[in-house]
């Protein structure tokens, strides 16, 4: 395979990617709720995600659809409970710490790919359930996928490169060649 | 295998454009199902919940890969058996002094090889770029490196009946649209419903289409949406057996029929 060809398989796999990793493919409301926090007692909820910038996280916030809630969703009133809340990124550093009263929103932006993680101790004085939201804007482009967009710009950039090296290389060896057969016989003496 | 006469096929039937279509189809169908990473679980599920992303992807894009995989290898194979007839240049590959039988492992090899490894590139690309990361890239590679296989026994499936209907019919248009309507028609009937099918709707399941997919399926413990059915009596190795038995079912008399030299026409 010569270089104009590498050069341009890469681009036609840098302009796809940059097709598909130029728009928000996150959008809307995801609320998750995993059983019942007694009175002292922690729950951890684990975010796997890709570098999707920023969103707004929610505890205590009841999920927005009917299909998101479990059995018995509303047996416990979520607000005004006093909760310690710590939130690390996705290199384990600890991005927010603090205490705070329910629904308790605050914005994160998710900048690594990785698992970001949300510690939840139940500092009220009764059992509850503490449901975790994460809402994105609508159709945001500052929701793209941070790397793969980088990814495709540089495939891209480096495919027209090796496309026009190629093609440059090419250039120089038609003519070095047209030079070859140009050149005159010598002449036979009889 | 002549390593000169291979690499001259490949040269023929990969040539401008057909490697940077293949290229293009293939990565814009496998990029387009895959779903940007976002899960919230608990951190006790985190590992499984992982596993069950990185598996389900990649039984998605590998399913979705199988069509444009079935397109690929009838066009791929007609052009490499059914345009030398047409050209007459398959009478002067015979007249090499070259075996059939290494000839005919050419002209496959030639198609089902780099057709597999550029399904199986994307698709390990498409993998690492999505779940790569520090802790589990090696889960990655290891999760993605079972698509390779089945990818592989898939496209020798439909190369081996690209290349029947290629031989018996010796014209490369009418040898491509032959083999995409029986691709096609492969696919279509696994869509099929009980509710249209009948009780028989059941061993669908073991068809070739759906059968690579549910091998993986099976071999990664992906859970199934529907009521598990018939494809839970057969273990994994059972459906690697199965697919392994489709991809030489129409191989073998390929085989013996272009090595029993009657195939070529003036």
């Amino acid at each position: 395979m010569n270089i104009t060809r590498a050069g341009l398989v890469l681009l036609i796999v840098g302009l796809i990617l940059l097709m598909n990793a130029s728009s928000s493919h996150v959008s809307g409301h995801l609320s998750v709720n995993y059983g019942e926090l007694d009175e002292g007692k922690s729950q951890s909820y684990t975010i796997l995600t890709a570098p999707v910038g920023p969103a707004n996280m929610c505890i205590g916030l009841h999920p927005k659809r009917f299909s998101d809630m479990p059995p018995g969703f509303n047996k416990y009133d979520l607000t005004d409970v006093p909760v310690h809340l710590k939130f690390t990124d996705a290199n384990n550093n600890t991005v927010a710490e603090q205490d705070v009263i329910t629904p308790y929103c605050f914005d994160v932006t998710f900048d690594a790919r990785g698992a970001y993680n949300v510690y939840i101790t139940n500092n009220g004085n009764a059992t509850t359930t503490m449901p975790l939201a994460v809402i994105f804007d609508f159709h945001n482009p500052d929701n793209k996928e941070a790397d793969k967009y980088l990814l495709s710009i540089v495939l891209t950039a480096l495919g027209a490169a090796t496309i026009v090296v190629g093609f440059v290389m090419n250039f120089f060896k038609t003519r070095k060649t047209a030079r070859q057969y140009s050149k005159r016989l010598p002449e036979v003496k009889s | 295998m002549d390593l000169a006469l291979l690499k001259a096929d490949m040269r023929k039937v990969w040539g401008r454009p057909t490697l940077e279509l293949a290229v293009g189809l293939v990565f814009f169908i496998s990029i387009t199902t895959v779903q940007t990473l976002f899960e919230i679980t608990t951190v006790t599920r985190l590992e499984s919940a992982f596993n069950t992303v990185v598996t389900d992807t990649l039984v998605r894009i590998t399913s979705t890969q199988m069509l444009p995989l079935v397109i690929l290898s009838g066009i791929l194979v007609s052009l490499s058996f059914a345009r030398d007839y047409e050209q007459g240049l398959m009478q002067t590959l015979l007249s090499l002094p070259v075996s059939r039988t290494s000839i005919f492992a050419v002209k496959f090899v030639a198609v089902v090889l780099p057709l597999t490894l550029l399904s199986w590139g994307i698709t390990l690309f498409i993998m690492v770029m999505n779940y790569f990361t520090a802790g589990n890239g090696l889960l990655v590679i290891q999760i993605a490196a079972w698509a390779l296989p089945v990818t592989f026994f898939a496209v020798m499936f439909y190369a081996g009946l690209a290349a029947l209907i290629a031989l018996a019919l010796k014209k490369t248009i009418t040898s491509t649209l032959a083999t995409v309507l029986a691709g096609f028609f492969v696919s279509f009937i696994t869509t099929l419903t009980p509710e249209v099918l009948g009780p028989i709707a059941d061993y669908l399941v073991f068809t070739p289409y759906a059968a690579p997919i549910m091998t993986l399926k099976r071999v990664l413990g992906v859970r199934q949406l529907a009521e598990p059915g018939l494809e839970m009596s057969l273990p994994p190795w059972g459906f690697f057996i199965l697919i392994i038995f489709y991809a030489v079912v129409f191989l073998v008399p390929t085989y013996i029929y272009f090595t029993k030299k009657f195939e070529v026409k003036e």
